[in-house]
């Protein structure tokens, strides 16, 4: 896959870009306290423009995800894990379960159908731990 | 932050050297060898006086010159415009190149005179076709011929790479006059009548026609410069 | 450098090429320049090198006039997809040319460039091929390092491979000597993420001037049943329409936000997103419905 297909046209580059942040930081790949690459590196990494990148960058300062140590870098913030979670929880009912029972009502899928795949699930978790 | 002296009209003298240097070389390589070979036969056959030198030298010379001047105005103005320079900056520094190449030029023109005496003396002898003391009016009128024509060439070639259609064939003509009005006041000319017959200067032809070679250049580079100071520089071809 | 343009026209005969646009390009960034053939771009680009003189208007770079401007003409390099020297030149003396006359030069960037580019340095620019000479164009324009590079397609017969050298060392260069870079293409998304901001010529006109992403984000399809998409779509700019059968799609010229997408879902419309390459054919087309 080319580097510099990465980022689509769905929104704007720098949202895209702070998003890939924050889901590495989710899935671990970007751990707390770690620094970041530099906005130059991104860039050439990645092949778009630096102000581009540092526009993605900045987003995350202001959330609070990111902070920078003067003549150092970027770091992850401390808590910007449990933070990032703690959004997506927010989000995860409005964003991922309503679509999910819409989708099913468009198909004519009954929620009991649903639910009890969700307790089929869960059954199954529990049976793993 | 720069990272040589800046210093354009001598970047433009080395640059322009840089690629005339093979073929200037060449150039002298070929006429002294042919004038040693002359030299021989002359000597070898006992020939006398002839009107062989300088015209045998001056006139692939003037030519050679008006050529190297058009292919300044024509490419070589263009390529140093691509390059930072403004077209004055070149004008300036081809000026001063071409003064040199003149100058160094009439002084190898003088130079072959000897060597033609020498293959000549090798070939069989015979003595000097010429006074000691033309040697300065040879220099005169080699330099003053190879400026109107160097001058014709860069007038030439900076017609040509401004105007196009039927105004550079009405015009184009116009930027041989210095070359051929020189020929004409050097007495020189194809036509054999030359500014000597019309004005019956006799022996003080000499100066006149040098201070009016003289004008003709300047006129001519003025003519020159002003077509070139604003040129715009098209897509170049290649 | 700072580039400031007011009202400028040129013009070939009555042909007008450039008729009147007005932008100012302020510090250090890359700039696109998209048009279709034809738009002006070119002659745009000549003046704001002081390759030709406008008929009209005011071009400034760095507030004066660049027009047999020493100091500035020396700082400006116009890069094009032919080489600036005589066909019987060789590669070796056209970088050595590049070196005499340019104060920035960097001698070392050139050869890496020639290698990456496989540019073999005893030809004669009369037998490289046409890619080639873009490579060699580029790689003068590269390593010249001047404070304003303009390019004018320069990438024109380069193979994809080629063209991702110049993309990556364009960028690497720019991140390591920032300068101003002003692009003309119309290769634009694979480009377009270099671009900090996009300027817009059209029939010799400024058509628009905004920074990537904003322009980016400007456009957006609209696609389901057609009175549907007609009630949505409301007085919203309409680039283009397309139908098939009861469906209809259209692409509209105006920011979609949250509420709009909601909106959309609840009539079971689809909001796309479109591409700066189709936005800019949508932009600049001859009929517009």
């Amino acid at each position: 896959m080319s580097r510099g297909a990465v980022f689509d046209d769905r929104s704007p580059i720098y949202l895209q870009i702070a998003e890939k942040i924050k889901n590495d930081i989710l899935s671990g790949a970007l751990r707390e306290d770690e620094q970041v690459m530099s906005t130059n590196q991104y860039a050439a990494f990645y092949r778009i423009n630096p102000a581009t990148a540092a526009k993605g960058f900045h987003e995350l300062i202001d959330e609070g995800i990111l902070y920078k140590r003067r003549g150092v870098g970027m770091f992850v913030a401390p808590d910007a894990r449990e933070r990032l979670r703690h959004d997506r929880r927010q989000r995860f009912f409005a964003e991922v379960v309503d679509p999910m029972l819409a989708e099913a009502r468009v198909l004519g899928i009954p929620l009991g159908d649903v639910v009890r795949r969700i307790e089929e699930r869960a059954g199954q978790e529990v049976d793993r731990t | 932050m720069t990272t040589h002296p800046w210093r354009p009209v001598r970047a433009v003298m080395r640059e322009l050297y840089t690629g005339h240097r093979r073929t200037l070389q060449w150039f002298w390589v070929v006429v002294a060898g042919s004038l040693a070979v002359i030299g021989l036969v002359l000597g070898a056959a006992g020939a006398t006086g002839t009107r062989l030198w300088p015209d045998y030298v001056l006139t692939p010379n003037k030519y050679f010159l008006l050529v190297l001047g058009i292919l300044a105005a024509a490419t070589q103005l263009p390529i140093h415009v691509a390059h930072g320079l403004t077209r004055r900056q070149f004008a300036f520094g081809a000026t001063a190149y071409f003064g040199v190449v003149v100058a160094a030029s009439a002084a190898a023109t003088l130079l072959t005179y000897p060597l033609l005496m020498a293959a000549r003396s090798v070939g069989g002898g015979g003595g000097p076709w010429l006074t000691p003391g033309s040697a300065g009016s040879t220099f005169g009128e080699a330099v003053a011929s190879y400026a109107a024509y160097t001058c014709g060439g860069w007038l030439l070639g900076a017609l040509f790479y401004r105007l196009d259609g039927w105004r550079r064939v009405v015009l184009l003509p116009v930027g041989a006059l210095p070359a051929l009005a020189s020929d004409f006041v050097l007495g020189r000319g194809q036509t054999g009548v030359s500014l000597d017959d019309l004005l019956s200067l006799g022996a003080a032809c000499h100066p006149t026609a040098i201070g009016l070679c003289a004008l003709l250049v300047a006129a001519g580079s003025y003519a020159a410069f002003r077509l070139v100071r604003d040129v715009a520089i098209r897509k170049v071809t290649g | 450098m700072r580039i400031e343009v007011r009202d400028l026209s040129v013009r070939f005969g009555r042909n007008v090429a450039v008729d009147g646009p007005s932008f100012t390009l302020d510090g250090d960034k890359v700039y696109g320049l998209l048009g279709r053939n034809g738009a002006g771009k070119t002659t745009l680009l000549s003046v704001l090198a002081a390759f030709r003189r406008a008929n009209a208007g005011t071009v400034r770079v760095d507030g004066e006039d660049p027009f047999e401007h020493p100091t500035l003409t020396r700082d400006i390099c116009f890069v094009r997809d032919r080489v600036d020297a005589e066909d019987t030149d060789r590669v070796r003396r056209v970088l050595q040319r590049a070196r005499d006359l340019r104060p920035y030069w960097d001698d070392a960037y050139a050869a890496k460039l020639t290698e990456l580019f496989h540019l073999a340095t005893d030809r004669k620019i009369s037998a490289l091929s046409r890619g080639m000479k873009s490579a060699l164009a580029i790689t003068v324009g590269l390593a010249t390092r001047a404070p304003l590079t303009l390019f004018d397609e320069p990438f024109l017969g380069l193979d994809a491979p080629s063209r991702r050298v110049f993309y990556d060392e364009l960028l690497a260069d720019y991140l390591a000597h920032p300068r101003t870079v002003v692009l003309s293409t119309h290769l634009i998304d694979e480009i377009a993420p270099l671009f900090e901001e996009v300027i817009i010529i059209d029939r010799g006109r400024l058509m628009l001037h905004e920074e990537t992403d904003a322009l980016r984000s400007r456009g957006a399809t609209v696609t389901g049943p057609a009175e549907a998409v007609d009630r949505f779509v409301g007085d919203m700019v309409v680039l283009s329409e397309r139908r098939l059968g009861p469906t209809k799609s259209v692409t509209v010229m105006g920011s979609l936000g949250p509420e709009w997408r909601l909106a959309a879902q609840g009539l079971d419309l689809e909001i796309g997103p479109v591409g700066l390459q189709d936005l800019f054919v949508h932009l600049t087309r001859e009929e517009r419905p």
